[in-house]
Order: structure tokens, then C-alpha cells, then sequence
């Protein structure tokens, strides 16, 4: 790979860390709660870029954008706990899109993904927390947990498809082969 | 985007994982309980009810008005009250962590608590 286009890319990561934090910050403003009365339930629009990291840059990339947020997102907000939880969310969440592209490949699209990006999450949240708390009982919000990890799994999807089809669009960076 | 087969598979992945989730909670959600009372604010009255084998009775006295509590195995609730409204009365049976019967007029709370903590109390913001 060429110097400029090793600095194209680190430049593009940079912005779509940046890109992340904000949608991380920004969420948490939203009052979901009050629109659907669940405790601890997010939007997850983070995972949009994640998403579109992994299409069109690659898992390492991603997974370097990944640690980068979580890891500044803790700098910026200093909750510790917050940080554990985020971790192994992201974790689990980028290691589930992963593994479900590398698994079923063009029989799946990005609301397969998103889903289980989503899912993968929350598990990685609730498990987080059972280890905090030493409790099994927080597992017992699972069941809920999945039905809106589908849901805002498919809000993430409508989001990245368009983001993806924009950025296709105007060519800004090679079309991905992996599908979506 | 079109929904293709892989979609459908980890959709359906994800249901499963949360109807396993469901079933199996009904026994984790009872390790160690124990149904707590409290007046004032102040903890009177704790009751473990795992392996609880004769059901005990306790009656808070208050400010003029009487809740009997009776605690089983594994639930507990206000049997009886003195005050009008009985709304303590009328939650019934308390069997999982954070369920709870208040009573306003004696400001008495019976409240189910696991012994490992509550998840919700650390899960804010």
C-alpha cells in the first residue's frame, strides 16, 4: 500500500472514530426511556460505524475504531463501570458481525448484521454486568433485551444502508466486496 | 436491502436466545431471596424465603394502622391491613427481586431482594 493511501486510510479511521463518539454522545441525550419505558435500553447508533468499518475497511480497522471510542468515550466520561460495560459489548458485538458475514456471506444482508451486532451487545452488556454484580438475576432481562436488540437492530440497518449506498455513490472509497 | 435466508436464521437465533432466556429465569430469579421490610425508610424486618418450611407471620404496627405480613416459601405478601385502600393488600404475591407492597399509611415497604444485589440500581446512565 502506498504512504498516501496508508494516510488516506488512518485519516478516514480518525474521522469515523470521531464519527462514533458523537453518535455515542448524542444518544445518550435521547429519553428513549420515555417512549419505551425499559431501564438501560440504547439505540446502538455507534454500531452504524462500526458496521460500515468492517465493510469497507476491513475487521482490524474496525476493531481499532472500536477500542478507540470506547477507550475515549471512557476519558471523556470517567465511568468506569460504563467503560467495563461498553468493552465487552463492543467486543461481542463486532466479534458476532463479524463471524455472521464470515459465515453466511452473500445470504446475508445488513439487517442480518445489525441484529446480531446488536444482540451480541447487549449479551456482552448483561454478562458484564452479572460479573459486576456478582448475580445471575441480570440475566433475567434477556428476553427483553433480545426483542429490542431486533428493533433497534433494524433502525441501525435503515441507517447504514443509506450511509452505504451515499457513500457508494460518490465513490469516496472502493466499493466493498462483501456484500450487503 | 432485501431480508435473505441469513437474516432470517439470526433473527430467529436471537428469539431463541430470549425465549431460553425467559424460561430459564424462573429458577435463577429465586436463588436467595429474602422479603425485606421496611418503616420509614428504616430495614425492621428481613425474612430469608429460600427453604422456608413453616410460613411465618409478622404484623407492623403504625401510626394508628396494622399490615400482617406472611412470608413462604419463596413469596411473600401483605395478608391483611387495617388501612381503607389496601393497595398493599392488593399486590398480592411478591415472588421475584424488586417486586414490593407499600402501604402509605404505616409507610411500611415489603420488598423481595436477592441476596447478590439489585441490577438496576447499578445500571443508571
Amino acid at each position: 500500500m502506498s504512504s498516501s493511501s496508508k494516510i488516506r486510510k488512518i485519516t478516514v479511521c480518525a474521522v469515523l472514530v470521531a464519527a462514533a463518539i458523537v453518535l455515542s454522545a448524542v444518544e445518550r441525550t435521547i429519553p428513549l426511556s420515555l417512549v419505551v419505558p425499559l431501564p438501560g435500553i440504547k439505540l446502538g447508533l455507534a454500531n452504524i460505524v462500526t458496521m460500515f468499518a468492517l465493510f469497507y475497511l476491513g475487521f482490524p480497522a474496525a476493531f481499532a475504531i472500536l477500542l478507540c471510542r470506547i477507550g475515549i468515550m471512557f476519558l471523556i466520561t470517567g465511568n468506569a463501570t460504563s467503560f467495563f460495560l461498553s468493552l465487552s459489548g463492543g467486543v461481542l458485538s463486532i466479534l458476532a458481525m463479524r463471524f455472521s458475514l464470515l459465515g453466511f456471506g452473500r445470504r446475508l444482508s445488513i439487517l442480518g448484521v445489525s441484529v446480531a451486532g446488536a444482540a451480541a451487545h447487549n449479551i456482552g452488556q448483561l454478562l458484564a454486568c452479572s460479573l459486576i454484580l456478582k448475580s445471575v438475576f441480570a440475566l433475567s432481562y434477556t428476553p427483553v433485551l433480545m426483542l429490542s436488540s431486533v428493533a433497534t437492530g433494524a433502525i441501525t440497518a435503515i441507517c447504514a444502508f443509506y450511509l452505504f449506498r451515499a457513500v457508494d455513490s460518490s465513490h469516496a472509497l472502493p466499493v466493498t466486496s462483501l456484500y450487503r | 436491502m432485501c431480508p435473505k435466508i441469513g437474516d432470517i436464521l439470526i433473527l430467529i437465533a436471537v428469539l431463541l436466545i430470549g425465549g431460553a432466556a425467559f424460561f430459564a429465569s424462573f429458577g435463577a430469579s429465586s436463588q436467595d431471596i429474602s422479603a425485606v421490610i421496611y418503616v420509614d425508610g428504616v430495614k425492621k424486618h428481613k425474612v430469608s424465603l429460600s427453604g422456608l418450611e413453616m410460613p411465618i407471620s409478622i404484623t407492623v404496627s403504625e401510626n394508628g394502622f396494622e399490615n400482617t405480613v406472611i412470608f413462604e416459601n419463596r413469596r411473600a405478601r401483605v395478608e391483611s391491613a387495617t388501612c381503607p385502600d389496601k393497595t398493599c393488600v392488593h399486590s398480592g404475591w411478591l415472588t421475584k427481586p424488586g417486586q414490593s407492597a407499600v402501604c402509605l399509611k404505616t409507610r411500611m415497604i415489603l420488598r423481595i431482594e436477592s441476596e447478590s444485589g439489585d441490577l438496576l440500581d447499578a445500571v443508571s446512565g
